[in-house]
Protein backbone atom coordinates (compact mmCIF):
# COMPACT_ATOMS: atom_id res chain seq x y z
CA UNK A 1 0.00 0.00 0.00
CA UNK A 2 1.82 3.11 -1.24
CA UNK A 3 -0.20 6.18 -0.98
CA UNK A 4 0.30 9.95 -1.40
CA UNK A 5 0.25 12.04 2.17
CA UNK A 6 -1.98 15.27 1.65
CA UNK A 7 -0.38 18.46 1.69
CA UNK A 8 -0.79 19.73 5.36
CA UNK A 9 0.73 23.05 5.26
CA UNK A 10 1.36 26.04 1.88
CA UNK A 11 2.89 22.91 0.34
CA UNK A 12 1.87 22.96 -3.45
CA UNK A 13 1.70 19.37 -5.44
CA UNK A 14 4.83 18.15 -6.58
CA UNK A 15 5.63 17.93 -10.58
CA UNK A 16 7.94 14.96 -10.48
CA UNK A 17 8.53 11.12 -10.26
CA UNK A 18 10.03 9.29 -7.45
CA UNK A 19 11.51 5.85 -7.46
CA UNK A 20 10.89 4.17 -4.54
CA UNK A 21 12.03 0.62 -2.67
CA UNK A 22 10.81 -0.47 0.70
CA UNK A 23 11.89 -3.12 3.56
CA UNK A 24 10.14 -4.81 6.23
CA UNK A 25 11.96 -8.25 8.34
CA UNK A 26 11.18 -9.11 11.50
CA UNK A 27 12.18 -12.22 13.87
CA UNK A 28 8.42 -13.34 13.24
CA UNK A 29 9.74 -14.96 9.76
CA UNK A 30 7.92 -12.03 8.38
CA UNK A 31 8.70 -9.98 5.39
CA UNK A 32 7.68 -6.96 2.77
CA UNK A 33 9.77 -6.31 -0.05
CA UNK A 34 8.00 -3.25 -2.04
CA UNK A 35 9.62 -1.52 -4.82
CA UNK A 36 7.45 0.97 -6.20
CA UNK A 37 6.83 4.15 -8.74
CA UNK A 38 5.55 7.12 -8.20
CA UNK A 39 4.30 10.17 -10.39
CA UNK A 40 2.88 13.55 -10.18
CA UNK A 41 2.73 15.39 -13.54
CA UNK A 42 1.63 18.92 -14.26
CA UNK A 43 -0.73 19.04 -16.71
CA UNK A 44 -1.79 22.72 -16.73
CA UNK A 45 -1.17 25.92 -14.87
CA UNK A 46 -3.42 24.07 -12.30
CA UNK A 47 -4.38 20.57 -12.92
CA UNK A 48 -1.65 17.60 -12.20
CA UNK A 49 -1.98 14.07 -12.78
CA UNK A 50 -0.70 11.36 -10.13
CA UNK A 51 -0.26 7.60 -9.64
CA UNK A 52 1.85 4.94 -8.06
CA UNK A 53 2.36 1.66 -8.64
CA UNK A 54 4.41 -1.16 -7.21
CA UNK A 55 4.56 -4.71 -6.48
CA UNK A 56 4.54 -5.42 -2.77
CA UNK A 57 6.18 -9.22 -1.97
CA UNK A 58 5.37 -10.70 1.35
CA UNK A 59 6.18 -13.32 3.27
CA UNK A 60 4.24 -14.08 6.61
CA UNK A 61 4.79 -16.75 9.20
CA UNK A 62 1.36 -17.02 9.98
CA UNK A 63 -0.83 -19.73 10.16
CA UNK A 64 -2.41 -20.68 6.78
CA UNK A 65 -6.02 -21.99 7.42
CA UNK A 66 -6.85 -25.79 7.98
CA UNK A 67 -7.95 -26.91 4.70
CA UNK A 68 -10.64 -29.12 7.21
CA UNK A 69 -13.03 -27.87 9.72
CA UNK A 70 -11.16 -25.74 12.84
CA UNK A 71 -11.88 -28.71 15.14
CA UNK A 72 -9.49 -30.27 13.22
CA UNK A 73 -6.24 -30.67 14.76
CA UNK A 74 -4.72 -30.17 11.87
CA UNK A 75 -2.58 -26.82 11.39
CA UNK A 76 -0.15 -25.56 9.33
CA UNK A 77 2.63 -23.49 9.90
CA UNK A 78 3.66 -22.10 6.63
CA UNK A 79 4.60 -19.49 4.30
CA UNK A 80 8.16 -19.01 5.62
CA UNK A 81 10.57 -18.39 2.27
CA UNK A 82 7.24 -18.23 0.09
CA UNK A 83 6.34 -15.08 -1.64
CA UNK A 84 2.68 -13.55 -1.83
CA UNK A 85 2.32 -10.74 -4.00
CA UNK A 86 0.66 -7.60 -3.82
CA UNK A 87 -0.20 -5.39 -6.88
CA UNK A 88 -1.17 -1.55 -5.51
CA UNK A 89 -2.09 1.24 -7.82
CA UNK A 90 -3.01 4.68 -7.17
CA UNK A 91 -4.78 7.40 -9.51
CA UNK A 92 -5.47 11.26 -8.46
CA UNK A 93 -6.15 14.28 -10.09
CA UNK A 94 -5.46 17.56 -8.04
CA UNK A 95 -6.42 21.13 -9.14
CA UNK A 96 -4.28 23.42 -7.39
CA UNK A 97 -5.12 27.20 -7.98
CA UNK A 98 -4.14 30.32 -5.72
CA UNK A 99 -4.79 28.94 -1.97
CA UNK A 100 -7.06 25.85 -2.66
CA UNK A 101 -5.73 22.21 -3.42
CA UNK A 102 -8.73 19.70 -4.28
CA UNK A 103 -7.55 16.05 -4.80
CA UNK A 104 -9.65 13.04 -5.75
CA UNK A 105 -8.44 9.84 -7.10
CA UNK A 106 -8.88 6.25 -6.52
CA UNK A 107 -6.92 3.32 -4.82
CA UNK A 108 -6.91 -0.50 -6.45
CA UNK A 109 -4.82 -3.48 -5.21
CA UNK A 110 -5.06 -7.24 -6.02
CA UNK A 111 -3.58 -10.08 -3.74
CA UNK A 112 -4.57 -13.59 -4.06
CA UNK A 113 -6.41 -13.29 -0.76
CA UNK A 114 -7.54 -10.09 -0.82
CA UNK A 115 -9.02 -7.16 -3.08
CA UNK A 116 -8.78 -3.67 -2.50
CA UNK A 117 -10.65 -0.66 -3.92
CA UNK A 118 -11.10 2.76 -2.48
CA UNK A 119 -12.09 6.37 -3.17
CA UNK A 120 -11.01 9.38 -1.73
CA UNK A 121 -10.96 12.90 -1.54
CA UNK A 122 -8.85 15.75 0.24
CA UNK A 123 -9.30 19.84 0.14
CA UNK A 124 -6.57 22.34 1.76
CA UNK A 125 -7.20 25.97 2.18
CA UNK A 126 -4.29 28.19 2.56
CA UNK A 127 -4.94 31.33 4.68
CA UNK A 128 -3.11 34.32 6.30
CA UNK A 129 -0.52 34.94 3.66
CA UNK A 130 0.23 31.24 3.94
CA UNK A 131 0.43 31.07 7.69
CA UNK A 132 -2.18 29.04 8.09
CA UNK A 133 -4.15 26.04 6.65
CA UNK A 134 -7.11 24.40 6.95
CA UNK A 135 -7.56 20.47 5.34
CA UNK A 136 -10.18 17.90 4.91
CA UNK A 137 -9.76 14.65 3.59
CA UNK A 138 -12.01 11.64 3.24
CA UNK A 139 -11.44 8.15 2.12
CA UNK A 140 -14.02 5.30 1.76
CA UNK A 141 -12.38 1.86 0.53
CA UNK A 142 -14.84 -1.15 -0.42
CA UNK A 143 -12.60 -4.36 0.01
CA UNK A 144 -12.83 -7.68 -0.23
CA UNK A 145 -11.24 -10.76 1.38
CA UNK A 146 -10.41 -14.05 -0.98
CA UNK A 147 -10.28 -16.82 1.28
CA UNK A 148 -10.09 -20.49 1.56
CA UNK A 149 -12.75 -20.72 4.46
CA UNK A 150 -16.42 -19.44 4.64
CA UNK A 151 -16.45 -16.50 6.43
CA UNK A 152 -19.83 -14.30 7.89
CA UNK A 153 -19.00 -12.12 5.03
CA UNK A 154 -16.51 -11.38 2.58
CA UNK A 155 -16.49 -7.92 2.66
CA UNK A 156 -14.56 -5.27 4.92
CA UNK A 157 -15.06 -1.38 4.51
CA UNK A 158 -13.21 1.44 6.13
CA UNK A 159 -13.66 4.92 6.18
CA UNK A 160 -11.35 7.87 6.95
CA UNK A 161 -12.61 11.48 7.76
CA UNK A 162 -9.43 13.15 8.61
CA UNK A 163 -9.17 16.87 9.82
CA UNK A 164 -5.91 18.92 9.76
CA UNK A 165 -4.85 22.61 10.85
CA UNK A 166 -1.69 23.94 10.68
CA UNK A 167 -0.57 27.28 11.89
CA UNK A 168 3.19 29.24 11.55
CA UNK A 169 4.06 30.41 15.28
CA UNK A 170 6.79 32.27 14.33
CA UNK A 171 9.49 32.31 11.60
CA UNK A 172 11.18 29.08 14.07
CA UNK A 173 7.94 27.17 14.71
CA UNK A 174 5.17 25.54 13.76
CA UNK A 175 2.41 23.65 14.72
CA UNK A 176 -0.31 20.85 12.98
CA UNK A 177 -3.53 19.17 15.18
CA UNK A 178 -5.06 16.60 12.99
CA UNK A 179 -8.18 14.71 14.08
CA UNK A 180 -9.66 11.34 12.33
CA UNK A 181 -12.36 9.57 12.54
CA UNK A 182 -11.90 5.70 11.45
CA UNK A 183 -15.04 3.64 10.51
CA UNK A 184 -14.38 -0.43 9.63
CA UNK A 185 -17.42 -2.68 9.02
CA UNK A 186 -17.18 -6.35 7.60
CA UNK A 187 -14.97 -9.06 8.20
CA UNK A 188 -12.09 -7.40 10.54
CA UNK A 189 -10.20 -10.57 12.13
CA UNK A 190 -7.22 -12.27 10.09
CA UNK A 191 -9.05 -15.19 8.62
CA UNK A 192 -6.03 -17.41 8.96
CA UNK A 193 -5.54 -16.45 12.99
CA UNK A 194 -6.37 -19.78 14.71
CA UNK A 195 -7.04 -20.35 18.43
CA UNK A 196 -5.72 -24.07 18.92
CA UNK A 197 -6.45 -24.57 23.18
CA UNK A 198 -3.88 -27.51 22.86
CA UNK A 199 -6.60 -30.10 22.26
CA UNK A 200 -9.40 -29.23 24.04
CA UNK A 201 -11.19 -27.00 20.68
CA UNK A 202 -9.78 -25.23 17.70
CA UNK A 203 -11.57 -22.21 16.45
CA UNK A 204 -10.90 -18.95 14.41
CA UNK A 205 -10.77 -15.62 15.62
CA UNK A 206 -13.36 -13.79 14.95
CA UNK A 207 -14.00 -9.91 16.52
CA UNK A 208 -16.95 -7.56 16.11
CA UNK A 209 -18.27 -6.26 12.76
CA UNK A 210 -18.22 -2.76 13.23
CA UNK A 211 -15.25 -0.63 15.06
CA UNK A 212 -14.96 3.06 14.88
CA UNK A 213 -12.18 4.94 16.49
CA UNK A 214 -10.88 8.34 17.18
CA UNK A 215 -7.17 9.64 16.89
CA UNK A 216 -5.95 13.45 17.56
CA UNK A 217 -2.88 14.18 17.30
CA UNK A 218 -0.16 17.64 17.35
CA UNK A 219 3.02 18.04 15.71
CA UNK A 220 4.95 20.82 17.05
CA UNK A 221 8.05 21.65 14.85
CA UNK A 222 10.86 24.69 16.26
CA UNK A 223 14.39 25.32 14.52
CA UNK A 224 16.56 24.61 17.89
CA UNK A 225 19.49 26.47 16.29
CA UNK A 226 20.18 27.37 12.26
CA UNK A 227 21.03 23.51 11.34
CA UNK A 228 18.95 21.74 13.93
CA UNK A 229 15.22 21.44 13.96
CA UNK A 230 13.65 19.26 16.26
CA UNK A 231 9.91 17.68 15.48
CA UNK A 232 7.46 16.55 18.52
CA UNK A 233 4.95 14.52 17.51
CA UNK A 234 1.76 12.91 20.09
CA UNK A 235 -0.90 11.46 19.30
CA UNK A 236 -3.83 9.94 21.30
CA UNK A 237 -6.54 6.86 20.10
CA UNK A 238 -9.34 5.54 21.55
CA UNK A 239 -11.93 3.15 19.61
CA UNK A 240 -15.44 0.92 20.87
CA UNK A 241 -13.41 -1.77 21.40
CA UNK A 242 -11.91 -0.12 24.42
CA UNK A 243 -8.50 0.48 22.83
CA UNK A 244 -6.65 3.22 23.70
CA UNK A 245 -3.10 4.25 22.95
CA UNK A 246 -0.64 6.70 23.32
CA UNK A 247 2.02 7.38 20.75
CA UNK A 248 4.91 9.66 21.30
CA UNK A 249 7.66 10.59 18.24
CA UNK A 250 10.75 12.19 18.82
CA UNK A 251 13.11 13.64 15.94
CA UNK A 252 15.80 15.77 15.52
CA UNK A 253 17.19 16.99 12.07
CA UNK A 254 20.78 18.55 11.17
CA UNK A 255 22.14 19.43 8.47
CA UNK A 256 25.71 18.78 8.30
CA UNK A 257 26.30 20.13 5.06
CA UNK A 258 24.23 22.09 2.14
CA UNK A 259 23.99 18.45 0.38
CA UNK A 260 23.28 16.62 4.17
CA UNK A 261 20.80 16.61 6.47
CA UNK A 262 20.44 13.46 8.89
CA UNK A 263 18.04 12.64 11.22
CA UNK A 264 17.39 10.77 14.64
CA UNK A 265 14.39 9.36 15.47
CA UNK A 266 12.72 7.62 18.64
CA UNK A 267 8.92 6.73 18.70
CA UNK A 268 7.14 5.08 21.92
CA UNK A 269 3.82 3.10 21.60
CA UNK A 270 1.56 2.16 23.97
CA UNK A 271 -1.58 0.39 24.03
CA UNK A 272 -4.60 -1.16 26.37
CA UNK A 273 -6.23 -3.97 25.35
CA UNK A 274 -9.67 -4.85 23.49
CA UNK A 275 -12.77 -5.30 25.84
CA UNK A 276 -12.72 -9.10 24.31
CA UNK A 277 -9.54 -10.31 24.70
CA UNK A 278 -8.64 -13.17 27.36
CA UNK A 279 -5.91 -15.41 27.83
CA UNK A 280 -5.93 -17.59 25.34
CA UNK A 281 -6.46 -20.52 27.27
CA UNK A 282 -9.41 -18.81 29.13
CA UNK A 283 -11.49 -19.02 25.89
CA UNK A 284 -14.44 -21.55 25.59
CA UNK A 285 -16.14 -22.69 22.57
CA UNK A 286 -19.09 -20.66 24.10
CA UNK A 287 -16.73 -17.37 23.35
CA UNK A 288 -18.93 -15.29 20.47
CA UNK A 289 -15.55 -13.39 20.25
CA UNK A 290 -11.89 -14.39 20.26
CA UNK A 291 -8.62 -12.86 19.65
CA UNK A 292 -5.25 -14.10 18.86
CA UNK A 293 -3.66 -11.24 17.42
CA UNK A 294 -1.45 -9.73 19.70
CA UNK A 295 -2.81 -6.36 18.68
CA UNK A 296 -5.48 -7.18 20.27
CA UNK A 297 -3.90 -7.08 23.90
CA UNK A 298 -1.89 -4.67 25.84
CA UNK A 299 1.92 -4.37 24.98
CA UNK A 300 4.29 -1.82 24.12
CA UNK A 301 7.11 -0.87 21.23
CA UNK A 302 10.06 1.28 21.34
CA UNK A 303 10.82 2.58 17.45
CA UNK A 304 14.73 3.91 17.13
CA UNK A 305 15.65 5.27 13.64
CA UNK A 306 17.92 7.03 11.82
CA UNK A 307 17.76 9.16 7.90
CA UNK A 308 19.16 10.99 5.75
CA UNK A 309 18.18 13.72 2.84
CA UNK A 310 20.69 13.55 0.33
CA UNK A 311 21.23 16.83 -2.99
CA UNK A 312 23.97 15.64 -4.67
CA UNK A 313 26.45 18.27 -5.68
CA UNK A 314 26.28 19.76 -8.93
CA UNK A 315 29.31 18.04 -9.99
CA UNK A 316 28.28 15.09 -9.17
CA UNK A 317 25.17 14.44 -11.58
CA UNK A 318 26.35 16.99 -14.46
CA UNK A 319 23.89 15.75 -16.53
CA UNK A 320 21.21 16.58 -14.46
CA UNK A 321 19.92 19.57 -12.68
CA UNK A 322 21.16 19.20 -9.34
CA UNK A 323 18.77 21.10 -7.89
CA UNK A 324 15.52 18.67 -8.68
CA UNK A 325 17.16 15.47 -7.44
CA UNK A 326 16.77 14.10 -4.15
CA UNK A 327 18.13 10.84 -2.59
CA UNK A 328 16.36 9.90 0.79
CA UNK A 329 17.41 6.88 2.69
CA UNK A 330 15.78 5.69 6.20
CA UNK A 331 16.23 2.66 8.71
CA UNK A 332 14.29 2.38 11.64
CA UNK A 333 14.45 -0.55 14.05
CA UNK A 334 11.25 -1.37 16.52
CA UNK A 335 10.97 -4.36 19.11
CA UNK A 336 7.84 -4.45 21.10
CA UNK A 337 7.61 -5.91 25.01
CA UNK A 338 7.15 -9.90 25.22
CA UNK A 339 3.47 -11.20 25.23
CA UNK A 340 2.26 -14.58 25.38
CA UNK A 341 -0.05 -14.15 21.87
CA UNK A 342 3.42 -13.00 20.26
CA UNK A 343 5.23 -16.54 21.62
CA UNK A 344 1.97 -18.34 20.09
CA UNK A 345 1.83 -16.85 16.78
CA UNK A 346 5.63 -15.93 16.18
CA UNK A 347 7.21 -18.58 18.16
CA UNK A 348 9.16 -15.79 20.12
CA UNK A 349 9.09 -13.83 23.21
CA UNK A 350 8.77 -10.04 21.43
CA UNK A 351 8.45 -8.86 17.83
CA UNK A 352 12.13 -6.98 16.85
CA UNK A 353 11.81 -5.58 13.24
CA UNK A 354 13.65 -3.58 10.78
CA UNK A 355 11.89 -1.26 8.13
CA UNK A 356 14.24 0.25 5.61
CA UNK A 357 13.18 3.04 2.66
CA UNK A 358 14.99 4.60 -0.19
CA UNK A 359 13.50 6.96 -2.49
CA UNK A 360 15.00 8.89 -5.58
CA UNK A 361 13.19 12.31 -6.05
CA UNK A 362 13.31 13.85 -9.19
CA UNK A 363 11.63 16.87 -10.18
CA UNK A 364 10.60 17.98 -13.64
CA UNK B 1 -20.59 13.59 19.46
CA UNK B 2 -20.39 14.30 15.33
CA UNK B 3 -22.63 17.60 16.84
CA UNK B 4 -20.19 18.85 19.23
CA UNK B 5 -16.96 18.04 16.40
CA UNK B 6 -18.98 19.96 13.92
CA UNK B 7 -19.83 22.71 16.31
CA UNK B 8 -15.59 22.66 17.00
CA UNK B 9 -14.75 22.69 13.01
CA UNK B 10 -17.50 25.61 12.65
CA UNK B 11 -16.26 27.38 15.66
CA UNK B 12 -12.35 27.11 14.50
CA UNK B 13 -13.26 28.39 11.07
CA UNK B 14 -14.88 31.39 12.41
CA UNK B 15 -12.13 32.04 14.77
CA UNK B 16 -9.52 31.46 12.26
CA UNK B 17 -11.70 34.00 10.07
CA UNK B 18 -12.44 36.68 12.73
CA UNK B 19 -8.23 36.89 13.82
CA UNK B 20 -6.67 36.60 10.48
CA UNK B 21 -4.12 39.06 11.76
CA UNK B 22 -3.33 37.62 14.81
CA UNK B 23 -2.60 34.20 12.62
CA UNK B 24 -0.22 36.76 10.03
CA UNK B 25 2.92 35.14 12.26
CA UNK B 26 5.28 35.25 9.38
CA UNK B 27 5.53 37.28 6.79
CA UNK B 28 6.66 35.88 3.46
CA UNK B 29 10.15 36.89 3.50
CA UNK B 30 10.26 35.07 6.74
CA UNK B 31 9.93 31.82 5.68
CA UNK B 32 12.84 30.72 4.18
CA UNK B 33 13.26 27.96 7.18
CA UNK B 34 9.79 26.55 6.25
CA UNK B 35 11.80 25.73 2.80
CA UNK B 36 14.08 23.36 4.47
CA UNK B 37 13.27 19.97 4.33
CA UNK B 38 14.50 19.65 8.28
CA UNK B 39 11.17 22.21 8.68
CA UNK B 40 8.48 20.03 6.81
CA UNK B 41 5.63 18.39 8.47
CA UNK B 42 6.43 15.45 6.55
CA UNK B 43 10.46 15.15 5.92
CA UNK B 44 10.60 11.88 4.24
CA UNK B 45 7.46 11.50 3.09
CA UNK B 46 8.35 8.09 1.75
CA UNK B 47 9.09 6.70 5.26
CA UNK B 48 6.07 8.18 6.23
CA UNK B 49 3.82 6.11 4.02
CA UNK B 50 5.51 3.01 4.49
CA UNK B 51 5.64 3.21 8.02
CA UNK B 52 1.93 3.71 8.04
CA UNK B 53 1.52 0.12 6.42
CA UNK B 54 3.99 -1.00 9.24
CA UNK B 55 2.26 0.39 12.19
CA UNK B 56 -1.22 -0.24 10.82
CA UNK B 57 -0.06 -3.86 10.84
CA UNK B 58 2.26 -3.56 13.96
CA UNK B 59 -0.04 -2.21 16.02
CA UNK B 60 -4.24 -1.52 16.61
CA UNK B 61 -4.09 1.65 15.90
CA UNK B 62 -4.61 4.19 13.09
CA UNK B 63 -5.11 7.94 11.99
CA UNK B 64 -3.59 11.00 13.74
CA UNK B 65 -2.01 11.46 10.07
CA UNK B 66 -3.52 11.73 6.72
CA UNK B 67 -3.07 9.75 3.67
CA UNK B 68 -4.53 6.41 4.65
CA UNK B 69 -7.02 4.55 2.52
CA UNK B 70 -7.26 1.18 3.56
CA UNK B 71 -7.18 -1.61 0.86
CA UNK B 72 -5.02 -4.08 2.27
CA UNK B 73 -6.80 -6.05 5.45
CA UNK B 74 -3.97 -5.18 7.54
CA UNK B 75 -5.48 -2.69 10.06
Amino acid sequence: MLLPVWPVRADKPRDGMSYLFSYYGDNGNNRVIAPAVFLSKKLTDTYYLGTTAGVDAITSATKKAPTTTPASDEEDEGGEGEFSFRVPLSLWLTYDRDNDTLTGGGYYSYEKTYTGKSLFAAYTRRLNLNNTAVGISYSHSFDNWVPDRQLPTDQRSERTLDLNVSQLLSPRMSILFTYSSLRSDGFLSQPTDLLDTGGTFTTYAQYPEHRQGSAYAVKFITLLDDPTSLHVYYRYYRDDWHIQSDTVNLELFRDLSSSLTLGLRYRYYQQSAAYFAKDLNAYTPADALIAVDYRMYAFHSNTVGIAAIIKPSKGFLSRFDADKVKLKLSADVFSTSSHPNIQYQYKTDQLTGLFTTIALDYDF
Amino acid sequence: MKKLLLSIVLLALIGLAGCTEKLVRVQPYEMEYFAQDKMLFVPLDSRAVFEMHIFSIREASAGGLSGFQGGCGCR
